[in-house]
């Protein structure tokens, strides 16, 4: 398998202090088509990980390669998530998804047509000309995921993306994420999810990387190899989720 | 070497003039400020109270916010200068009330704002552990309030300095008081054309500012740091350690040093002093109790004593003199028959409306581009933000003469003057309140327009003006409020023997007060002013901020 993202010896810190290190030496692979979780308590970084990976923090030192190329910049074949949903609350749905095709060299009316397609198939009809703030969260976070996906990308980036759902909105959606990940016209190549839900993360992804705070550093990586798709209630689930609830603790 | 000695005591002389001087205007400010907090944070949450209160209160607010600082001249002289009669108590009362007045009002609102959007969990929660009263004061209500009067502060503190000059030349009919102070001191050095005293002038009044803002402004802005509800972690560590690592910030990581070194106190040191020093960091640390049980003290004990004494002064003068008030309203009946030929009124007041309308807009030009930039560099905010501090404390009517013979043979002439000068009523509030705007888009939002690469034309679109609008409308009705203020200094200026006037409503207001000395007119125009502000305030401003708000407000 080829390896998709490479993280060489990044660290990262907010000050000069030792107590300001966030992340410290961190080497991560990322290969294609797999499903990674970040897990960890939460301070130790794993949001910083993930803007790192896509650009939008420069790291204090180390490199991040994507298909063996520097990040600089921000990587355009990348996509993020947020927990927060982070939509634009002057901007209707369409306008807001239609943000994800900012600078691509589409007409106005193909943008358009693709606009509606993502809505259509994000589940999101009729709501294209109502304003974030008259959504429910569940549907809020469909946006975001619409506009996370409309570029195409090949990298999708999630920092906690059911964290600010109800229990029940979050099961679906969940399940949604999965279908859209196992359906090759779709699916991007590779998810990182960084989550502070080990049940989430052993029930959705391939590859789990966990990480421990105070410096943030990678305490271990797990592959998960229980068929799909899986019983979220079942043993085998959760000897994972214990053995992983262990190292965090 | 006589000569010598006698020069440098010529100028140690006037070093330590200036520097009582700026000690003076320093007292003045600092009492008018803090009565001005007493005064906002009370009148605030009165008017948060309930529905009732507020619709009384607000209105109150709205028309004192906007007479202009020499609206309230009647009143200070009547009750102050009267009362005390013209000793110097109640010439420097007068000047402080005078400074008071361009100082509480915002932070009134600022309170009553505060209180109004405290989150309904919070609320709740303080209901729910029984807080009553000072408990919940101190638990609640303060702590929502600190952000916003912190900010508001800063910007009194800046009107203060603007209108210090009005403020401590006082001019009652044909007599002129000169307060000592840096104010009256510029003033006097550039209206007889002396540059190297305005240049010292100038320099101590902005050492004055600089001192203020490290030892007072920047800690509390750190402090007030952590009064926010916003849940971003990220953003919140970058601003707090690029405070305490630009250079001017040292300040606050020093106040901890202080406190430890006021155990090693030599030990005649009297405890008082101790624990002031020892308290200091409190200042600078967290939101645990702000002074300690012996400042406490300290502090309530000076301010029921300064509160006996200002009443017993006041009872006693107001029972002696109250035979002389009627002779002073005899010149009411005078004016009656003056305002039959105040046809010019309307013309005036048009003028000033255009003349503050091309002010807004060449304020908005420069500001707006600005406050964007100041907040793209997150790393030199702490420093930048203090520059403008200085700029805008710099009380713009001491220099309004150089900026008159910069500008006067400009095409435009003195009209352009008189706009450029009402631009420094103006400016300093769009420019604040943008700042904050900008510095309040949540991160996830620029980061996201990060991500799709927004730029130019689209980012300015999507993000940064409809993010700013509150601020923006915010901003303009402060700003207009200021340019209002502003007239009376801007439309007509003495220098020296010279009058440089242009047509317009603070002319009039101005004429009214110096040359003519005569309140009914004075209140005519004051009565004419505040109902057109108000006017323009019902049918342009609140509907304005209604939409911007339902449309623009974060979530």
């Amino acid at each position: 398998m080829a390896s998709l993202v490479d993280m060489q010896n990044v660290s990262h810190a907010f000050g000069k202090l030792r107590s300001d290190l966030i992340l410290d030496k961190i080497n991560l692979s990322i290969n294609e088509h797999e499903f990674v979780g970040v897990v960890g308590p939460s301070g130790c970084g794993k949001s910083t990980l993930l803007r790192i990976i896509i650009g939008l923090t420069k790291p204090t030192d180390g490199a991040v390669y994507y298909r063996g190329e520097r990040v600089e910049d921000i990587c355009k074949r990348m996509s993020m998530v947020f927990q927060t949903f982070a939509l634009f609350p002057w901007l209707t749905i369409f306008e807001n998804i239609e943000l994800g095709l900012q600078g691509k060299p589409f007409s106005k009316s193909e943008k358009r047509g693709r606009v509606l397609k993502t809505i259509e198939f994000m589940g999101l009809n009729g709501f294209e000309e109502a304003y974030p703030r008259e959504l429910a969260r569940g549907m809020k976070q469909r946006v975001g995921l619409a506009r996370g996906l409309i570029p195409d990308p090949e990298l999708i980036l999630m920092d906690e993306p059911f964290s600010s759902l109800d229990a029940l909105t979050a099961t679906h959606l969940r399940e949604e994420v999965l279908d859209l990940w196992l359906d090759p016209s779709v699916a991007p190549e590779a998810v990182i999810m960084v989550t502070h839900n080990v049940e989430e993360a052993v029930y959705m992804a391939d590859k789990i990387v966990i990480v421990t705070s105070k410096p943030g550093k990678i305490a271990k990586e797990l592959e998960v190899t229980l068929p799909r798709p899986r019983d979220p209630r079942s043993n085998e689930l959760y000897k994972i989720v214990d053995e992983i609830t262990g190292l965090i603790a | 070497m006589f000569l010598v000695d006698g020069i440098n005591g010529a100028v140690f002389a006037e070093v330590l003039r200036l520097l009582i001087y700026t000690s003076y205007s320093l007292s003045r400010l600092i009492i008018a400020l803090i009565i001005s907090y007493v005064f906002g944070i009370l009148y605030g949450i009165a008017a948060a109270r309930n529905r009732r209160s507020e619709s009384a209160l607000l209105p109150i607010l709205d028309v004192l916010q906007s007479v202009p600082i020499l609206g309230f001249f009647p009143a200070a002289i009547f009750f102050f200068i009267a009362i005390f009669e013209q000793s110097w108590l109640g010439i420097e009362l007068a000047a402080i009330f005078l400074i008071f007045t361009c100082q509480a009002w915002n932070l009134a609102f600022s309170t009553y704002e505060s209180i109004s959007s405290i989150p309904n969990d919070l609320r709740e929660v303080s209901n729910a552990f029984h807080l009553k009263r000072l408990s919940r004061f101190r638990n609640l209500i303060l702590p929502a309030c600190v952000p916003k009067l912190v900010y508001n502060g800063m910007m009194s503190w800046a009107a203060g300095w603007y209108f210090l000059v009005a403020a401590e030349i006082i001019i009652l009919g044909s007599t002129k008081y000169n307060l000592p102070g840096i104010g009256s001191y510029i003033a006097e050095s550039v209206y007889s054309a002396n540059i190297i005293g305005t240049i010292i002038g100038l320099l101590f009044l902005i050492l004055a500012v600089l001192a203020f803002d490290i030892l007072i402004w920047r800690p509390l802005r750190n402090y007030a740091e952590n009064f926010r509800y916003e849940p971003v972690i990220i953003e919140r560590t970058k601003i707090r350690s690029f405070l305490p690592t630009s250079t001017l910030a040292r300040i606050s990581s020093l106040t901890p040093r202080l406190a430890l070194s006021s155990q090693y106190l030599p030990k005649r040191v009297p405890s008082r002093v101790r624990d002031i020093a020892g308290s200091m960091h409190y200042v600078t640390k967290k939101p645990t109790t702000f002074l300690t049980k012996h400042g406490r003290f300290l502090f309530f004990f000076s301010l029921i004593f300064v509160i006996l004494i200002v009443i017993i002064i006041s009872i006693q003068k107001v029972l002696f003199y109250i035979p002389i008030l009627p002779r002073i309203s005899e010149s009411i009946m005078r004016d009656i028959l003056l305002i039959q030929e105040l046809s010019v009124i309307p013309i005036a007041l048009g003028s000033s409306l255009i003349r503050l309308l091309l002010a807004y807009v060449l304020s908005v030009a420069w500001t707006l581009p600005l406050a964007v930039l100041i907040a793209s560099k997150r790393k030199n905010f702490g420093t930048n933000m203090f520059i403008i501090q200085v700029f805008a404390a710099i009380p713009a009517t001491a220099i309004f003469p150089i900026i008159i013979l910069a500008t006067i043979d400009l095409p435009g002439g003195i009209q352009l003057t008189s706009v450029i000068l009402t631009m420094t009523g103006m400016q300093w509030y769009l420019l604040f309140n943008l700042i904050g705007g900008m510095i309040a888009i949540p991160s996830d939002l620029i980061e996201t327009s990060n991500m799709y690469k927004l730029t130019g034309v689209n980012k300015w679109k999507k993000l940064i003006l409809p993010a700013v609008m509150p601020s923006f409308v915010t901003g303009s009705i402060t700003a207009w409020g200021g340019g209002w203020n502003a007239l009376i200094v801007t439309e007509y200026i003495v220098f020296g023997n010279d009058i440089f006037a242009v047509l317009g409503i603070g002319a009039l207001l101005d004429i009214a007060a110096y040359e003519q000395g005569s309140v009914g007119l004075l209140l005519l125009i004051i009565v004419v002013m505040v109902a057109t502000i108000m006017i323009i305030n019902k049918l342009i401003w609140r509907p304005l901020y209604n939409y911007v708000l339902s449309k623009y407000l974060m979530e």
